[in-house]
């Protein structure tokens, strides 16, 4: 039988989504400068086309825009403003998440003592979130603007997350968003994230792990399966279950989300650091009797998964487990969204135009045969941008 | 919550290079670049099943899903890449095992999806018409044997995997020129470690009417990994009896939408397996469909309560041994039976599971079974019939073909007079 731990190795989310500190930070910082490039390209083509039309309007005008270049160099976003800006959306994500009502046709099932339909809320948000950070990875906030992309994730995790809406619905909520507009960078973000849809979160295995708790409180349960009750039961062992379940899972909702743990534990070790912020000694307990001597005699697998877990548990602990942005955060935020508006890429402004336009040369004619060859040339260049180099283990 | 964290640290991307040169490529390489249309299979209402080959030297044969965009509401309403394509994509990039059907790679190619799968020459629809024509002769032992070992071991793949298939038939179990057995078609699979919805709302019905499991019909609205093992029950039955075993008539929705009671199917069951009763089935008298039982009329046979799966299975082993002594499938003997009904249980929390079926002492006994399920056969099946003509509708009805997409899977599939 293979065992959980071999089954999860399996998954996209560790084979293709998991990285070590160094290796998440080389990737994002090749992102950003091929996009801080491509982006000096863009400005410098968009100022000669303006410079040539001004040719053939007037030479007043074009002594007047010369002369008016000051525009040097464009000041482009730093890894860390885009890693702001991107946690900045994944907050708005949840909150737009929360303004769409659930539409009360939809049945599911209630389990005793767990509200499903939060808990597919739940579902469907994360996953939006995590959407959006795998896809900037790969893409910099300075070409595809995060508030796109958000809409995008947000629609397309009702589809993976089996929490279906109208388009048309969704759209209208929104506001200021038509139902092109949402599916404009669908192709896109599908193409970021890899065809891997499946998002493993850590919500349900906090929901397991409160419950095995409280009935080891209730005593006559061993630790480990076949193995002894344990005898050391903290005290009030219920009680602090039930409490501290609240906290880990503000913790997993919010903290988990926003930064980077998703990319590098799994989501038992990040259920098991949410525990651990929400009651330290509980959880050391809860983790030191799953190896008793019998298995672990010199106390070592429990040193090493207790280490990760503090690992963890102190990136989770970088941002604190509220849904709102701090006063600090928001002022921060709102200064890069106006040095983003000086630095985005000018020819990917537009997605619902851009795609519109793709979608317009879907025919069959030669020209169009042609155009999409070079397309297809031009994206083979592109494609080692879009996906970043080659990953590499380390 | 048994399983104890990893014990590596943060780790390492572990995904091999190959699968990321695959899917780099993909965006890179139109469609038509690297693959070359020899015919058409089939379509659905997800879009078109294609036979190709590659373009640059990619061994094998492909079976290419094209998917059409969605549409939404009355006027037509792009609403993007459709869900149960998402579905089947997310799971199959997900999944990797010898009795799955494989995913090679995904394009994207303007407003098209194509999912490249590894070519499956065969599938048990094909196979059991097969040995209806020209006069019935049975499958072989040995045959069955493996198919039942296979089918069973991706199926228990997928449990393990929190996958629950939902549309288990014929037409959906995929085998190899070489003899492996695949299970394709995951349009309709559900992870279902993930929330899920009830069976109502969402996809109305699930699984084809002759496959769909008694508690089901009886309107659970709790699906489990056993209503798969019931399907299994009934194409086990199929291999044997080269028909469906419970071959109802679909009751169809009334104009107020509401899901009819399926009195017909479940008629055909309580024909062959007896009424079920609280006894065996302490939950049967929960079931929103319990009424309904009353209703029913059991055969002579199994008024009492009683069973005539067993007079069924003989009968039905020993049937074509007057004729064709060497091809029997008596040697399956009482073991076939107890695996049979092990599977065909009523109440799901006893039916066997894909794992406790592996073990069964089926597999165990007499010949060992082979991972080749044509091993030691002189005949070979005909191939999948490919159309050259794209616009061949008449295709879809024919035997071998595969049909899914959600309008669809609350009928069975259409057959060849038999």
């Amino acid at each position: 039988m293979t065992t959980e731990d071999e089954r999860y190795r399996t998954s996209t989310q560790y084979r293709l989504w998991s990285y070590t500190p160094s290796s998440l930070l080389a990737l994002r910082t090749s992102t950003n400068s091929l996009a801080a490039d491509r982006v000096r390209e863009a400005v410098r083509r968009s100022r000669e086309a303006r410079a040539v039309s001004s040719t053939e309007t007037s030479d007043a005008e074009r002594g007047r825009s010369v002369s008016a270049a000051p525009e040097g160099e464009v000041d482009c976003l730093t890894v860390e403003e885009e890693l702001k800006l991107v946690r900045f959306y994944c907050r708005q994500t949840s909150q737009l998440g929360d303004h769409l009502k659930f539409p009360s046709d939809v049945k599911v099932y209630n389990a005793p003592l767990i509200n499903m339909k939060s808990v597919l809320i739940l579902f469907w948000q994360a996953t939006a979130i995590q959407y959006i950070k795998r896809f900037y990875l790969t893409n910099s906030p300075m070409t595809y603007h995060p508030a796109d992309i958000l809409k995008t994730a947000l629609y397309f995790s009702t589809k993976t997350e089996n929490h279906y809406k109208s388009i048309v619905e969704f759209a209208n909520v929104i506001g200021k968003t038509k139902a092109e507009d949402v599916l404009a960078s669908e192709f896109l973000l599908t193409q970021a994230l890899r065809f891997t849809f499946d998002v493993r979160h850590p919500f349900r295995a906090l929901d397991g792990a409160v419950m095995e708790l409280r009935a080891l409180a209730s005593g006559n349960v061993p630790a480990i399966p076949g193995g002894e009750e344990p005898v050391d039961l903290p005290q009030r062992l219920d009680n602090r279950a039930q409490h501290s379940y609240s906290k880990a899972n503000d913790y997993l909702k919010t903290s988990a989300q926003l930064t980077d743990v998703y990319f590098h534990f799994t989501p038992s070790q990040i259920m098991m650091a949410s525990l651990l912020l929400a009651d330290k000694d509980l959880a050391e307990w809860y983790i030191r009797s799953k190896f008793p001597a019998s298995v672990d005699p010199s106390g070592l697998m429990a040193n090493k998964v207790m280490g990760v877990v503090e690992k963890c548990a102190e990136m989770m602990a970088t941002v604190a487990p509220n849904s709102d942005a701090s006063d600090v955060e928001r002022k921060e935020v709102s200064a890069l969204m106006k040095k983003l508006k000086r630095c985005r890429n000018p020819e990917k402004k537009d997605l619902t135009a851009l795609q519109r336009a793709k979608r317009a040369g879907a025919g069959e004619d030669e020209k169009i045969v042609k155009k999409r060859k070079l397309e297809r040339e031009q994206s083979a260049k592109e494609g080692e941008n879009l996906f970043g180099p080659a990953l590499k283990r380390s | 919550m048994s399983n104890p964290p990893s014990s590596g640290g943060p780790s390492s991307v572990a995904a091999s290079n190959r699968t990321v040169q695959n899917l780099k490529r993909s965006v890179q390489q139109a469609f038509s670049d690297r693959y070359k249309v020899i015919g058409f299979i089939s379509s659905g209402t997800y879009g078109r099943v294609y036979k190709a080959v590659g373009r640059h030297g990619q061994t094998g044969e492909f079976a290419i899903k094209k998917f059409k965009p969605d549409k939404e509401g009355e006027q037509i309403q792009y609403t993007g890449i459709s869900q149960s394509a998402i579905r089947e994509m997310a799971l199959c990039s997900e999944l990797s095992h010898m009795n799955v059907i494989r995913l090679i790679e995904i394009i994207l190619e303007d407003k098209c999806i194509f999912m490249v799968f590894e070519y499956a020459e065969h599938d048990l629809l094909q196979i059991i018409h097969h040995h209806t024509q020209p006069t019935r002769h049975p499958i072989p032992p040995a045959t069955v044997k493996s198919i039942m070992f296979q089918l069973l071991n991706g199926c228990q793949y997928l449990h393990a995997n929190w996958v629950l298939h939902r549309d288990l038939k014929p037409a959906n179990i995929m085998v190899t020129s070489g003899g492996e057995v695949r299970v394709g078609d995951l349009g309709l699979a559900r992870l279902f470690s993930k929330p899920l919805h009830s069976l109502f709302s969402g996809d109305k019905v699930v699984v084809t009417i002759w496959y769909r499991a008694p508690e089901l019909l009886l309107g659970s609205r709790h699906y489990t990994p056993a209503i798969d093992m019931w399907a299994i029950g009934c194409i086990f039955a199929e291999l044997l009896s080269l028909r469906p075993i419970f071959k109802g008539e679909e009751a169809k929705m009334d104009s107020k939408k509401t899901v009819p009671f399926q009195r017909n199917q479940m008629q055909k069951i309580v024909e062959i397996m007896g009424l079920p009763t609280k006894d065996k089935w302490p939950h049967l008298v929960n079931m929103p469909e319990y009424g309904q039982l009353s209703t029913l009329s059991a055969s002579q046979h199994s008024k009492a309560g009683g069973s005539s799966l067993e007079k069924w299975y003989y009968s039905t082993i020993n049937s074509h041994s007057a004729t064709s002594v060497p091809t029997s499938n008596a040697s399956l003997g009482a073991e076939g039976y107890k695996l049979l009904s092990g599977l065909l249980e009523y109440d799901p929390e006893k039916r066997l599971t894909a794992q406790t079926a592996l073990q069964h002492p089926f597999f165990s006994t007499g010949d060992k079974v082979s991972s080749n399920c044509f091993e030691g056969m002189k005949m070979e099946y005909p191939h999948r019939r490919v159309s050259q003509d794209d616009n061949d509708i008449r295709t879809s009805s024919l035997p071998g073909t595969k049909r899914s997409g959600l309008p669809d899977d609350s009928r069975p599939v259409k057959r060849m007079k038999e």
